[in-house]
């Protein structure tokens, strides 16, 4: 198991140093490794991720890397405290982060959150400040218009 | 989270990439690719290009419509390969030819392979959701099918020519590189994309069918050209070869197809001319113990369905042949010899036969790898030819002789022990093969009652060891009776030690002569003629005192006495010196008259002894026209007539002190013959009632084809036999015929 430092760079230049086996989580940067990009002190840039996102992802991948060191319950418990009191900006930039990172137990994770916090179409309406466009028979009959998928 | 951010929610940091912006950025990263490829001068990739070609990507599918460009990004993707093959990948393979059209198929598919990996890194965000919820093929196929629609469909026809082209030079012995046909073939299997579809139809096939015209036109000249075994040799240097092809470039599916088609071409098509080739196919193969050549044909036909079935024919033909000569010679020497050298000629035929079945059991095993088709072969031969007779003795008998010969006592057969063991083994072996078990068996019975009865056996353990593998090839009920003879021997010697025990305990019931009984178990024994002779007084006395013996032993059994199978021993007192004879008890009867009178005429001696003329004359003659003349007859012609008289020979003498006056032996064969005759017709009742028993009812055509199989085990019953003794058992109320159908039975319980 190599211990290859890598080093990232953020949207505004910050940079962060993590191992190899966090940054592999990640196929943005799993693949570039794989087909020989990186050379030595390479730097990844992400010009997509700003610093105070990515610091929070490295953090996540840290956390997820050391498979063996923590049971599945204690990750459970760390993942929600992770997501817990993140304010909505920096919770969506991390999501459109995961995925533009592909860090698939981070994109579950965080769009479950998601999932969670919508309970009924009014608290939908006023988190995420959509107009009602129902009328009112379609409201009495409570119609959910299946989404047309694109 | 229920703070409100107003139309703050999405924060787009992004400035919007227009199409053409992006993909003009994208198409250096292209045209970078194209120009590693094309080996020109051009540094690799490094990670922040390959980041900042990826994000484009990226951005530009996650744009808000009208912007989202994924389906426009999707097909330019595509048109990047369609564009780089029609300008630069097919032209440079149109230009060339053979095999520099192969090598530069290769590398272009080695590149393309490159270019679809890099191209689908960049692109791989359309991998994620894209194609899925549109239901595409994903970036990786969509590459390969470009090649695959632009290249490999217009060439691969071309290729194949080359390949094959390749292909037949080295067959002819030149060289080529192997490397390179694995390479070009590895792209018909790649190009399927996971069917193996393309490489059988675009190549394979034709490849058999080339292969398969090849070899049909080297076989149909070898044909002419080579002997069998040198035309084998050639054979199974194709099949290796072909198995190196395909072990070095051809696909491992390819192995059975192409070696099937060669098979053919070489094996099977010439099959008939090649193994009847006349001076070195498969019978002269054989006539010439060519062992190596036969193995080597045995493999080859192995593989091949119904492949050895001629040649098991063929060797089945040639034993047979083997056989049949040795029978053959046999009966030749026997006719025109006289009886003693006919007798060893049978001797030496079983030993041949031995030696025969020997030879061509190593054939079976070695040559024939132990094929049941071979085993069968040779067992079937032997069938044929060991069911002959030979001048008159049947095959049964000639096997009984054999071991009577080398079980008796002073036998033409001079071997240790374990030659016997091993000569007995074989002799077992051989039985088999002979239809009529049950005449051997009654045959062997007789002659080995002859070895017991007059101490004429060499060996005990033989005679045990032998019925022990008598017994495990036969089955029980097979050697029984026989089993039962040699105990019945042990117990007479005890009975006789109690005898002797018995004379004395009571010197008054002493006869005077020493007197040895043997007391057979009627079952076990053969059934032996003894007429009834007036025994002189000292015999009879001997037979009285031992009856009253036998009675203190036992009240229930009968005795009856086989006086044809005694002997005596005479003291005769000759003038020049006294000499013991040792004559059976027949003929000390009659030797015993002349202690009482001189001379005695046939009549006399007729009345006397009450026996019959044929008796009486056999008697006469082994006494006075026979080696020893104890008698002398006048008128002293060779034959005995009944006018003739006897006289006590006192001037006989000779130079032994005790000689021995064989009777001649009386031809046993026909009585053999006679008896198993009527054992048939019991054992054949017994199978049709059995049958008839559990079937109940039964067409006649089933039942005699069951009632044969059942008997096979020791006869080959005669068709007539079993439909007269249907005949004579539908008499007894035992079957009858149905009324409607006369050609069915019902059993009569």
């Amino acid at each position: 198991m190599s211990t290859k430092k890598i080093l990232f760079k953020s949207s505004d230049g910050h940079l962060f140093e993590a191992d190899e086996a966090v940054a592999r989580q990640s196929t943005t940067i799993s693949h570039p490794l794989e087909d020989c990009c990186a050379k030595a002190d390479d730097e990844f840039l992400l010009p997509n991720v700003s610093g105070n996102i990515l610091s929070l992802v490295i953090e996540y991948c840290k956390k997820h890397a050391d498979v063996g060191s923590i049971s599945e319950e204690d990750l459970k418990k760390w993942d929600a405290e992770f997501v817990l009191g993140m304010d909505q900006p920096t919770f969506f930039d991390l999501i459109r982060a995961s995925n533009y990172q592909n860090i698939p137990s981070l994109i579950a994770l965080t769009c479950q959150t998601i999932a969670n916090m919508i309970a009924d179409p009014n608290e939908i309406r006023a988190t995420f400040e959509i107009k009602n466009d129902f009328t009112p028979e379609e409201e009495e009959k409570g119609h959910v218009t299946p989404v047309k998928s694109r | 989270v229920q703070e409100r951010f107003g139309n703050q929610s999405f924060r787009m940091e992004r400035k919007t990439i227009d199409l053409e912006q992006g993909w003009d950025y994208m198409q250096t990263g292209i045209t970078k690719l194209k120009r590693i490829l094309e080996g020109l001068p051009e540094p690799q990739f490094d990670s922040e290009q390959y980041m900042m070609l990826y994000t484009t990507i990226y951005n530009m599918c996650t744009q808000k419509p009208p912007h989202d460009y994924s389906q426009q990004l999707y097909d330019k993707y595509r048109e990047a390969f369609e564009e780089y093959i029609n300008s630069t990948v097919l032209p440079a393979l149109k230009e060339k030819h053979d095999e520099y059209m192969l090598r530069e198929l290769v590398k272009r598919w080695s590149n393309h392979k490159v270019m679809v990996r890099w191209l689908s890194r960049f692109f791989y965000y359309l991998d994620r959701y894209f194609i899925a919820r549109r239901s595409l093929p994903p970036l990786n196929e969509v590459g390969l099918t470009c090649f695959r629609d632009r290249v490999y469909n217009e060439l691969h026809s071309k290729v194949k020519d080359a390949v094959i082209a390749l292909v037949d030079k080295e067959r002819e012995g030149e060289q080529i590189d192997r490397a390179l046909l694995k390479n070009v073939l590895d792209i018909y299997v790649e190009i399927g994309m996971g069917q193996m579809e393309r490489y059988e139809a675009d190549f394979e096939s034709f490849m058999l069918l080339d292969s398969a015209s090849y070899y049909s036109r080297k076989a149909s000249s070898w044909i002419q050209e080579d002997s069998c075994p040198d035309y084998m040799l050639k054979s199974e240097e194709c099949l290796k070869k072909e198995r190196e092809r395909v072990a070095h470039y051809l696909h491992s599916s390819s192995e059975p197809k192409l070696v099937e088609k060669v098979q053919h071409e070489l094996l099977v098509v010439y099959a008939n001319q090649l193994l009847e080739k006349e001076h070195s196919g498969c019978r002269a193969l054989l006539r010439d113990d060519k062992v190596d050549d036969l193995s080597r044909m045995y493999r080859l036909y192995h593989k091949i369905a119904k492949g050895l079935e001629p040649v098991a024919n063929i060797f089945k033909q040639h034993v047979t042949a083997e056989g049949n000569a040795l029978v053959q010679q046999a009966e030749d020497t026997a006719t025109n010899q006289a009886a003693n050298i006919a007798s060893v000629q049978e001797q030496v035929l079983i030993r041949k036969v031995i030696e025969l079945h020997d030879k061509y059991m190593v054939y079976v095993v070695e040559c024939f790898q132990s094929h049941t088709l071979f085993h069968k072969a040779l067992k079937e031969a032997f069938e044929i030819f060991c069911n002959k007779t030979v001048a008159g003795s049947s095959s049964a008998e000639l096997l009984a002789t054999f071991c009577d010969n080398i079980l008796k006592k002073g036998g033409s057969e001079k071997l240790s022990d374990e030659a016997i063991e091993d000569t007995l083994e074989k002799v077992v072996k051989l039985l088999a093969y002979i239809s009529d078990k049950d005449l051997f068996a009654e045959f062997y019975r007789k002659k080995l009652a002859r070895r017991l009865l007059f101490d004429r056996s060499a060996n005990d353990d033989h005679e045990r060891s032998i019925l022990t593998k008598l017994k495990q090839q036969c089955g029980g009920q097979f050697t029984s009776k026989m089993e039962g003879m040699v105990t019945d021997l042990t117990l007479a010697r005890e009975n006789q030690t109690s005898f002797e025990e018995y004379l004395g305990n009571n010197p008054a019931a002493n006869p005077g002569i020493d007197l040895t009984v043997t007391v057979l178990t009627t079952g076990f024994w053969p059934s032996y003629k003894s007429f009834d002779i007036n025994l002189p007084s000292e015999m009879v006395k001997c037979v009285e005192v031992f009856k009253g013996f036998y009675e203190t032993k036992t009240k229930h059994r009968k005795l009856t006495w086989i006086y044809s199978l005694g002997t005596c021993h005479l003291n005769g007192k000759f003038d020049h010196k006294p000499i013991e004879l040792v004559v059976s008890t027949y003929q000390a009867a009659v030797l015993l008259l002349f202690n009482t009178t001189d001379k005695l005429s046939y009549n006399d001696i007729l009345t006397q002894l009450n026996l019959s003329h044929e008796d009486l004359v056999r008697l006469l003659h082994s006494l006075s026209c026979a080696r020893y003349k104890i008698l002398t007859k006048e008128p002293s012609t060779k034959t005995v007539s009944q006018t003739d008289s006897f006289e006590f020979n006192a001037k006989f003498t000779d130079r032994m002190r005790r000689i021995k006056i064989p009777l001649p032996p009386v031809d046993e064969r026909k009585k053999v013959v006679e008896d198993v005759d009527k054992d048939r017709r019991y054992a054949i009742d017994a199978a049709i009632v059995r049958i008839m028993k559990s079937r109940k009812v039964l067409g006649h055509q089933q039942l005699v084809s069951e009632c044969v199989e059942q008997l096979s085990r020791m006869f080959k019953p005669d068709i007539k036999a079993i439909k007269k003794r249907m005949e004579d058992l539908i008499t007894r109320d035992y079957l009858e015929r149905d009324k409607e159908n006369p050609n069915m039975f019902r059993y009569l319980a």
